[in-house]
């Protein structure tokens, strides 16, 4: 077990070199220049003013040296500056990830309390009524983008209860319970769509399991009908639900970039794409970096859960 | 300007009812009356408050000397101060310096106002104005506006409150960059020195005092309690929320949790009307323009009959009815609210600015293409309006025998291609108001200029465009700039559909709220916070 996870996190040095110069060529070879975004149209005419700002930030080496630049930086456990803003990219991914890390755990809470319930209910439900209408529900979650949801939520919060706060952030550490609450309907937004999914995948796994013989040997033994369904059949139904939350939960913790244009949150996913706009290397650099090494790690996690929910699966 | 005038600043800015809060409330219910003049002056300004402002995009950094983002500015006009401003009404007047004398055509002497201290504390000096500027010259500093002031051969400070600027040659713009917010901004150097630049801390002499900047979140100014206008500012602070949702923004306004909003579309008024508590403000003037250039490097826009027929082919006044519902005027590069420079919103005396198919087909008939042309034209996705223009032109042009695709380019890309001509045919993006007709027209005309848009060469051009740059008669310079655009209109260099205003939404909780036209790019106005107050 140790050295499985050991040699995982070993993977993760040639994955993050990888990932990096795979990005830093992708970002070079977009059109468009750094040097023009930065001065406008007022100033990028002046010559001496264009390459003084591009020997600066050392933009007139070759694209190896660069590389190897910020690589060296990196080494010495330093991100280096944002080439638009100056601001150290280390204090701006300090800042924005965890706003995107509690709208992702968040919006991942509200998806499971919601989607498996409603999912098993309409397992054992199934064909009446109440399927019918976790369906409904399913349905128009999934087909309804989260940006739309939230824009209702936004627009229906300042006519009907315009003293709750919708827009903004407020740190956690600086007020855990306003920041919560604060951001309660981004993460409802997003996690309600994620429910939806979730809803679908649990009612048909749980279908499945509850038609095998174990559950009809519990049955046979006079398991009560509760129990058979959350102790027995849930537990074995499970298995690809997290796996396909867990690939959600990855999308969630890369950056919810719709939701947090919508809700104002300055989370990952608003500043790697500003970044992107600006062409500003060397906070997307950073920026890949940090999202590649949590998706690793959140996918290792996912593995290690499997285990708990089902002691049969071992690492070799 | 004469030798030894001294030139005191009115002790009482002279502020316009017009431009005050209620006309906009009677535009909003469409009466044509006239301005309630009297009204605001009836109320007594009430002291205290925080002014929530819902801002589009995070600033870059808030140092004045660095940014060349518009959003820097907003935030950074109120923290620093100038030696010279404008007034309401475009004048420019003192700031920082209490006079100032034109010694001769190169030297000019400034005498700073005494008491003023910066946020921290220490009294301004001259050293701090000389410091100023030679930060901008400096290369390492990489500010986008060292050009603009190249042109200064020494600053000398013969006692803590007397500044003189010696100038390489006459240069007419001088004065308008000194009162330009952003250009000119004055800073001090020991908190440059301690904090390595401006970006995330500010000190400046202006009415209000940074207090918090989290990027993508907020900025929180307070009141300067020792600013040098007494009485002002009359708010305890400014919080602007970045809220990039244009959507999220509105219904914040509707909610009553902002108080005004930075960036209104100019088809967004239907949004807001009707909705209790807000007041839509009409522009003060048309400043913010779309420009389109043409690749001259080929065929056929190497044909000035191509362009002229372009030019009498599209029908500007149908486009500012449907594009900005009537909120805007003709331009040239030069907008209206810089009258009497610019042409103040009419195409009398402007050849082929009168919408005429016929003659635009005779035209290209005659330039060989009687079956019409074929030519692109390239917009980003980033601003929606430039592609209603664009939409709008290419049916206009299409009866007229130009048949025109349009190519829609991501921003960055797209600003890189307009500014290097390295696009097929045409290609149009939003300018930026600039504070003096030698910065609008020089840098992007002039055939020495890396930019010059379009890759035109015309020697006429030039040499109106180095006397616009050294004649300081003001009745001489009008004169040179009416004729440089009536000019460029004749040869259709470039193309100026419209120039465009700001539409503003704010609660009517929010009086004494001004601006002046201008100095925001995307027709955004100046704003005066310090004199702004919340009636509680």
């Amino acid at each position: 077990m140790t050295a499985y996870v050991g040699k995982r996190l070993l993977l993760l040095i040639p994955t993050l070199l990888g990932v990096s110069l795979l990005t830093f060529l992708l970002i070079h070879l977009i059109p468009g220049d750094l040097v023009t975004i930065l001065l406008g149209i007022t100033a990028s005419q002046n010559e001496q003013t264009r390459q003084a700002l591009i020997h600066a930030l050392h933009l007139d080496r070759p694209l190896a040296v660069q590389y190897l630049l910020w690589l060296g930086e990196v080494m010495r456990g330093d991100l280096g500056h944002s080439l638009v803003t100056g601001f150290s990219v280390r204090d701006e991914l300090v800042r924005s990830y965890p706003v995107t890390l509690q709208l992702a755990l968040m919006a991942m809470s509200i998806a499971l309390a919601v989607g498996i319930p409603l999912g098993v209910l309409a397992a054992t439900q199934a064909g009446r009524p109440l399927d019918a209408s976790t369906r409904v529900f399913s349905l128009l979650f999934i087909s309804a983008p989260a940006f739309f949801i939230g824009t209702v939520v936004i627009i229906a919060g300042a006519r009907y209860a315009p003293w709750l706060p919708t827009l903004g952030h407020v740190p956690f550490t600086e007020s855990p319970a306003r920041s919560l609450l604060t951001m309660l309907p981004a993460a409802a937004s997003l996690g309600l769509a994620i429910s939806a999914i979730i809803a679908r995948f649990t009612r048909s796994s749980m279908l499945e399991v509850l038609e095998q013989d174990f559950v009809r040997t519990a049955r046979a033994k006079g398991v009560a009908d509760g129990a058979v369904v959350y102790k027995h059949a849930l537990r074995n139904a499970l298995i690809p639900v997290v796996a396909m939350a867990g690939t959600q939960f990855v999308y969630l913790i890369g950056g919810a970039v719709i939701i947090e244009e919508v809700f104002a949150l300055p989370g990952m996913g608003r500043l790697v794409v500003n970044a992107i706009y600006q062409r500003d290397y060397t906070t997307i650099q950073g920026a890949v970096l940090l999202l590649t090494s949590a998706a690793v790690l959140v996918n290792l996690a996912l593995d290690l859960l499997y285990h708990v929910i089902d002691r049969r699966i071992l690492y070799a | 300007m004469t030798d030894g005038i001294e030139h005191p600043i009115p002790s009482q800015p002279g502020h316009t009812r017009r431009v005050f809060l209620e006309v906009g409330a009677v535009t909003l219910l469409g009466l044509a009356a006239p301005p309630l003049a009297g009204s605001a002056a009836a109320q007594t300004p009430k002291r205290g408050g925080i002014l929530v402002v819902a801002a589009d995009v995070s600033p870059p950094g808030l140092d004045p000397q660095k940014s060349a983002a518009a959003h820097s500015w907003m935030i950074s006009e109120h923290v620093y101060s100038n030696l010279l401003r404008r007034d309401p009404q475009m004048n420019i007047v003192g700031d920082l310096a209490e006079s100032w004398q034109v010694v001769n055509d190169t030297t000019f002497v400034f005498k700073l106002r005494k008491g003023v201290t910066w946020h921290h504390g220490r009294d301004l000096v001259a050293e701090d104005v000389k410091y100023s500027f030679e930060r901008m010259l400096d290369e390492k500093t990489a500010s986008p506006w060292r050009s603009n002031w190249q042109i200064i051969d020494r600053i000398e400070t013969p006692d803590r409150v007397t500044v003189r600027f010696v100038l390489k040659r006459p240069f007419a713009p001088f004065f308008s960059y000194l009162a330009t917010p952003h250009y000119s901004a004055i800073i001090p150097r020991d908190i440059v020195e301690k904090d390595g630049d401006l970006q995330k801390t500010a000190s400046g002499t202006g009415p209000f005092m940074l207090e918090r900047f989290v990027p993508d979140n907020t900025v929180v100014l307070k009141r300067n309690p020792r600013y040098y206008e007494p009485g002002l500012p009359h708010l305890d602070g400014i919080e602007y929320r970045i809220i990039p949702d244009e959507a999220a923004r509105i219904a914040a306004l509707r909610a009553g949790t902002v108080h005004y909003l930075w960036s209104v579309d100019p088809l967004i008024d239907r949004q807001v009307q009707g909705a209790s508590g807000v007041v839509l403000r009409e522009p003060d003037g048309y400043c913010a323009q779309h420009g389109m250039a043409f690749n001259q490097t080929k065929p056929p826009f190497t044909d000035v009959r191509v362009r002229r027929a372009v030019s009498a082919g599209i029908n500007r006044k149908e486009i500012i009815a449907s594009v900005l519902r009537g909120r805007g005027g003709i331009t040239t590069k030069i907008p209206p609210c810089d009258a009497p420079f610019g042409y103040s919103g009419d195409e009398k005396g402007l050849p082929y600015y009168a919408h005429d198919p016929a003659q635009a087909k005779r035209l290209l008939g005659e330039a060989g293409f009687a079956n019409g042309v074929d030519t692109t034209l390239e917009v980003s996705p980033r601003f929606p309006q430039t592609i209603r223009t664009a939409e709008v032109m290419k049916e206009q042009l299409a009866g007229a025998g130009i048949r025109v695709t349009l190519k829609q380019t991501e921003w960055g890309a797209a600003l890189k291609n307009f500014v290097r001509t390295e696009y097929e045919g045409m290609s149009m993006i939003p300018l930026v108001w600039q504070p003096d007709p030698d910065a609008h027209a020089y840098d992007i005309f002039h055939s020495g200029s890396n930019i010059n848009l379009g890759k035109f060469k015309d020697p006429q051009v030039d040499q109106l465009l180095e006397q616009g740059r050294t004649t300081l008669d003001r009745d001489k310079r009008i004169a040179i700039y009416r004729d440089l655009q009536r000019h460029m209109a004749d040869q259709a260099y470039l193309i100026f559909p419209y120039a465009s205003g700001a539409t503003e939404a704010l609660r009517d909780t929010v009086k004494g709220y001004l601006s002046i036209p201008g100095t925001q790019p995307g027709s955004r106005s100046r704003h005066f916070f310090k004199q702004t107050w919340l009636d509680r």
